[in-house]
């Protein structure tokens, strides 16, 4: 883990924005250290491309409380003058430029001289492996090569923040996983600090140093990717980190941070606590990931209930089975064998079961 | 009851054979050779006349260019087509500024096709009536004396929606986060107009021009009301042609000369706006 004891490189305190009537994004504030990889992660409309222009200037808020890149105060400095980069979703590379042309476009700006110019440029290619093609045009490349240029472009000017906009999303699923490793690798050999927006949580947990996640222009939760992924801390956190079930019940019985509920249907079984304001008798919800659970035996903790459905998957089997507490989803990676199995009570480890206040729709 | 269901069927497919017979393939090519022969044919024909002895018996040959050298020592051509070609340049750049600053306007509009669809409709309204509109305008509104000026704002409203149609294939097509990619990675505004928008605009912007231009050139209702007492250049050929003079030869050369300055231009336009343009 990278340790953070630097002063921010990113500063954002409060900011509102509206469109028209529709509030985009209401008191939302984030801070990133030197060297840090920050992820806003949330659906189409959360906010989080929005927060991103605010960021960069290319949108101006409603209001702000305090906004600062690499120690400056940027509230109401214009685009051109933050020190800060975006990588575009569509990569906005211009298209009547070469590629050296491109990645030498904002050293070209601030008038440095034409030969550091494209010494610099051409290092910022080595760097991403596109030095061969510095002299092609923009249509020649691949998406993958685009986002490459749209890379390298970005950081050489060295901005104090480099804010990328979903890079990834137009790329196919074997080059994206591969694009990833080689971000997380630029990002530590800079050690720049990196802004990056997505919708996905694999890409989330896989990159980032700290994940913020956005609904409906307000951080829902925030914190270390094991933290979101382990522990949601509200039904819509869960449900996008992808857990599969979520059980509505009471709490009734804690003890540090684990938990008993009364599921509906009257069942007792044990979790752990997202957070420690929850009280017993509190409704709350119980989140659970379908390959975590397992037929355990009757003395166990768990849920008794009888096997509606299996669907063999290849890598593992989705089964669906009727319970007290409604129907539970759970996955089986022991391959085809476990297709013959039966049983008729499931469980799973405390550690694996979140307990979250039951207070939003 | 089956038997009712089939002959139906049975006379469509008869249709459907006809309707998609070879036949058609190759008259569509036949007529199409003949329509291009219809269309460039006589501009060739008047090219061979413009270099024949005598090009009023309608026949090529024998050849001379003793009509080239009657029209070089001849100068009652000069001003009319000095005053075609000012005319033309003046209508040719202010179309294309024009055009580029209204062009440039319309995408970030909220539903432009209304206004746009005002813009174009000079192309469907008679040049009768549009000449005749524009000539009381220019006389009682403008106080011009028809004339130059009168003759640059005719042809202005007559090309600039050429003009503005040409600037909107690149101003619609143009993705305008490059402006946003440009700020972001400092440019001022100034200069990403500079170093991005114009050149990727540019093809557009220089056809509307040459295009604006061309259409000015080659203008004469509109001009036969608001010239006055001034000719221009299609108007002096016009004239010349119409009064049976020995004068008549050397408009064959004139035009002959006039389709080979123009022919390059009209090339030049689509060049930048199918060829360039997919290049960016």
């Amino acid at each position: 883990m990278k340790d953070f004891t630097t002063e921010p490189m990113l500063e954002v305190c409060d900011v509102v924005h509206k469109y028209g009537q529709v509030t985009a994004l209401s008191n939302v504030s984030l801070s990133a250290q030197k060297g840090e990889f920050l992820t806003i992660l949330g659906s189409s409309g959360s906010g989080k491309t929005t927060m991103l222009r605010v960021i960069s200037g290319l949108e101006t808020p409603y209001s702000v409380g305090r906004l600062r890149i690499g120690g400056e105060d940027v509230v109401g400095v214009p685009a051109a003058k933050r020190r800060c980069t975006t990588v575009f979703q569509n990569y906005a590379l211009f298209p009547h430029m070469s590629v050296l042309e491109n990645v030498a476009y904002g050293l070209k700006i601030r008038k440095l001289p034409a030969d550091d110019v494209i010494r610099e440029a051409r290092r910022a290619l080595e760097m991403v492996r596109l030095e061969q093609k510095a002299d092609r045009s923009i249509r020649q490349l691949s998406g993958g090569e685009r986002q490459r240029v749209a890379l390298a472009r970005a950081v050489v000017t060295r901005p104090a923040v480099l804010l990328l906009d979903e890079p990834l999303g137009a790329l196919d699923e074997r080059l994206r996983q591969d694009m990833q490793l080689e971000l997380m690798d630029l990002q530590r050999k800079l050690d720049m600090t990196f802004v990056y927006i997505t919708h996905s949580q694999e890409e989330a947990l896989t990159m980032s140093d700290r994940v913020i996640l956005m609904r409906n222009g307000r951080v829902e939760q925030r914190g270390e990717p094991l933290e979101l992924f382990d522990r949601p801390a509200t039904r819509f956190a869960a449900d996008f980190m992808g857990y599969e079930n979520i059980l509505p019940g009471r709490l009734i019985q804690r003890e540090g941070d684990r938990g008993q509920v009364e599921l509906t249907g009257g069942a007792r079984v044990l979790g752990t606590l997202a957070a420690d304001d929850l009280a017993v008798g509190d409704r709350v919800n119980m989140a659970l990931r379908a390959e975590r659970i397992a037929p355990v035996g009757p003395e166990d903790q768990g849920l008794d209930g009888s096997l509606r459905s299996k669907v063999y998957r290849g890598k593992y089997t989705d089964m669906l089975m009727d319970t007290a507490a409604g129907p539970l989803r759970l996955r089986s990676w022991h391959g085809a064998p476990a297709e013959h199995e039966s049983f008729s009570r499931v469980g799973w480890k405390e550690t694996d079961a979140v307990i979250f206040a039951d207070n939003d729709v | 009851m089956t038997e009712a269901t089939v002959v139906p069927q049975a006379r469509r497919s008869v249709w459907m054979d006809i309707s998609y017979s070879p036949f058609w393939k190759s008259l569509g090519k036949w007529l199409g050779i003949a329509t291009l022969g219809l269309i460039y044919f006589p501009l060739l024909w008047l090219v061979l006349l413009s270099v024949s002895q005598d090009p009023l018996s309608g026949i090529p040959g024998p050849f001379s260019f003793q009509h080239y050298r009657a029209l070089f020592a001849s100068d009652a051509w000069h001003m009319p087509m000095t005053a075609s070609v000012v005319i033309g340049l003046i209508v040719g750049l202010v179309s294309a500024v024009t055009a580029t600053v209204i062009g440039r306007a319309v995408p970030t509009m909220y539903r432009p096709g209304r206004i746009l669809l005002m813009f174009v409709l000079p192309l469907f309204v008679p040049g009768m009536s549009l000449g005749a509109a524009l000539f009381i305008f220019a006389r009682s509104v403008l106080g011009l004396d028809l004339g130059f000026w009168s003759i640059a704002v005719g042809h202005y409203v007559w090309a600039f929606p050429y003009a503005l149609l040409i600037v909107l294939v690149v101003t619609l097509r143009f993705d305008r986060t490059l402006i946003e990619a440009g700020r972001d990675l400092g440019a001022s505004d100034w200069q990403v107009f500079r170093d991005i928008e114009f050149p990727i605009l540019m093809p557009g912007i220089v056809s509307a021009g040459l295009f604006g231009f061309l259409m000015s050139f080659n203008e004469v209702m509109r001009t036969i009301f608001l010239r006055g007492t001034d000719e221009t250049m299609p108007v002096w050929n016009w004239i010349q042609a119409a009064a049976q003079q020995s004068q008549v030869p050397i408009i064959f050369s004139l035009s002959s000369i006039i389709l080979l300055l123009t022919l390059p231009l009209l090339v030049g336009v689509f060049w930048l706006l199918f060829v360039r343009l997919n290049r960016t």
